[in-house]
């Protein structure tokens, strides 16, 4: 997939920002439906980037407010009926822990592919995705490489997903949470489980900056806590400012999954170790390479 | 101190003893039996009987016993005994006051029923066919611990408790 996500920015860039008309048939007669219960900037749009570039078309439009979602109608009622429609694949997000397994259960009868844009507090595999392969590009093999994720690592999905993925391509993870934020036990036991290797878990940015081959920055999702007197207690605990950045080692980057709030200074956007714009370009591509994945275009 | 001779339960001709349940751990396979003997069954339980078997090697332990007249034993009490995570409890079939069968009831691998997601933002809390669906993978025989397949919520011993109280 990262081989073949190379592919389109090679040829996106080439092409000064166009992909030629080989591209724009690959998905022709395609159809991907958006359903976003929960906000989303980047995640919607650049697999609605992905799908137009590459000929399909878009059934969006679909809001949680707007929906018969507020009637009480089920995920998977709402599933069926837009399946019928003859889409073939669905991206959605959900405030609701394991809601795209639940839609899932019900598109396979239709032969429809679901992707999960993010499920509450649980997990952002396509992220995770787009993470993977900006690390890729930056190191080749990322065996070993130390990753620093940095933030709210209990309610924030990407950490989770993150984590996971990580191990699966070898990298050593190193986990940076207050107390109260940490990554809840089930995510570190599964990756330390599965790859046996030993999660590194530390209260300072400090102690890492100079070590780690990735800062990975994460916003405190002020709108998963219970209360707003829990969220300011570690409101802006983290701060990756132009001094921090640079005393990270040579090569070093900074990624973040972005909104960002304040844990990234904007005088850190031009330095070289910063990649989270070229990050979240990267969103595209890699969506792009997933959407020819799963709708099975052959070469 | 072993039980004396007097003290020994009277036999069931055709039945169930649930046997060797840790003292501490009996009150809440008593809440679990109970629903089962309320409808006019006539059951035998003895509290804090001497046991070897749940000794540390020098001194006894102390058990509950379970006799119970009728062959009460369906999957779904035998998953909920195995989910209390006494591996030494017993399931004695009874017939013609003979053992039939002896065993020790299993966790089950997969379960989609007695458990329910604790986690208060899981789809299956919320979504009425999910809530149906609902799904838990065995993860840890020792501790048990069981996870949503939906959520990945993990639930332990103490919330198994709580869940298998939960509709006496």
């Amino acid at each position: 997939m990262f081989d073949l996500a190379d592919e389109i920015r090679s040829h996106w860039i080439e092409h000064e920002h166009q992909l030629d008309d080989e591209y724009r048939k690959k998905l022709k007669g395609k159809i991907m439906a958006t359903l976003f219960w929960e906000p989303s900037t980047r995640t919607r749009m650049s697999f609605e980037a992905a799908m137009m570039h590459q000929g399909g078309r878009i059934l969006g439009g679909f809001t949680a407010e707007g929906s018969s979602t507020k009637k009480g109608e089920t995920i998977a009622d709402t599933i069926r009926n837009i399946c019928g429609y003859g889409v073939s694949v669905i991206v959605m997000r959900h405030k609701l822990e394991g809601a795209a397994r639940e839609a899932a259960n019900y598109a396979e009868d239709y032969g429809v592919s679901i992707i999960n844009g993010g499920d509450g507090k649980h997990e952002h595999p396509t992220q995770t995705l787009l993470d993977l392969y900006t690390m890729h590009r930056q190191f080749g093999d990322i065996t070993e490489k130390k990753v620093a994720i940095v933030g709210d690592l209990k309610y924030g999905r990407t950490p989770h997903s993150l984590t996971y993925g990580l191990g699966i391509f070898g990298a050593d993870v190193y986990l940076v949470s207050p107390e109260q934020l940490k990554m809840p036990p089930e995510y570190v036991s599964e990756y330390e489980k599965t790859f046996n290797k030993q999660i590194v878990q530390l209260e300072k940015l400090e102690d890492i900056v100079e070590v780690a081959d990735v800062i990975y920055m994460t916003r405190i999702q002020k709108e998963r806590f219970e209360s707003i007197e829990e969220y300011q207690k570690v409101a802006g605990i983290y701060k990756m400012d132009y001094n921090m950045a640079k005393r990270m080692k040579e090569g070093a980057i900074i990624m973040h999954p972005l909104p960002r709030v304040n844990e990234i200074d904007l005088n850190v956007d031009n330095l070289p170790q910063a990649k989270y714009f070229e990050q979240s370009q990267n969103g595209w591509f890699v969506r792009a390479a997933l959407l020819q994945d799963l709708l099975g275009v052959k070469e | 101190m072993k039980e004396k001779p007097w003290e020994k339960m009277p036999m069931i001709e055709n039945g169930v003893v649930i046997d060797h349940v840790p003292t501490d751990r009996g009150p809440l396979v008593y809440l679990i039996v109970l629903p089962y003997i309320t409808n006019g069954i006539t059951a035998n339980i003895r509290t804090n009987i001497p046991s070897q078997k749940l000794g540390d090697g020098k001194e006894y332990g102390k058990k509950w016993v379970f006799k119970i007249e009728d062959d009460i034993i369906d999957t779904t009490l035998e998953n909920k005994i195995a989910l209390t995570g006494e591996k030494e409890i017993t399931i004695n079939r009874i017939v013609n006051y003979e053992v039939v069968e002896k065993y020790h009831p299993e966790l089950p691998e997969e379960l989609s029923s007695i458990l329910q997601c604790t986690n208060p933002n899981c789809v299956t809390s919320h979504d009425y066919h999910a809530g149906q669906r609902q799904r838990f993978k065995l993860v840890s025989e020792e501790p048990v611990v069981y996870e949503c397949e939906y959520c990945g919520n993990q639930l332990y011993q103490e919330d198994i408790d709580k869940l298998l109280q939960k509709d006496i």
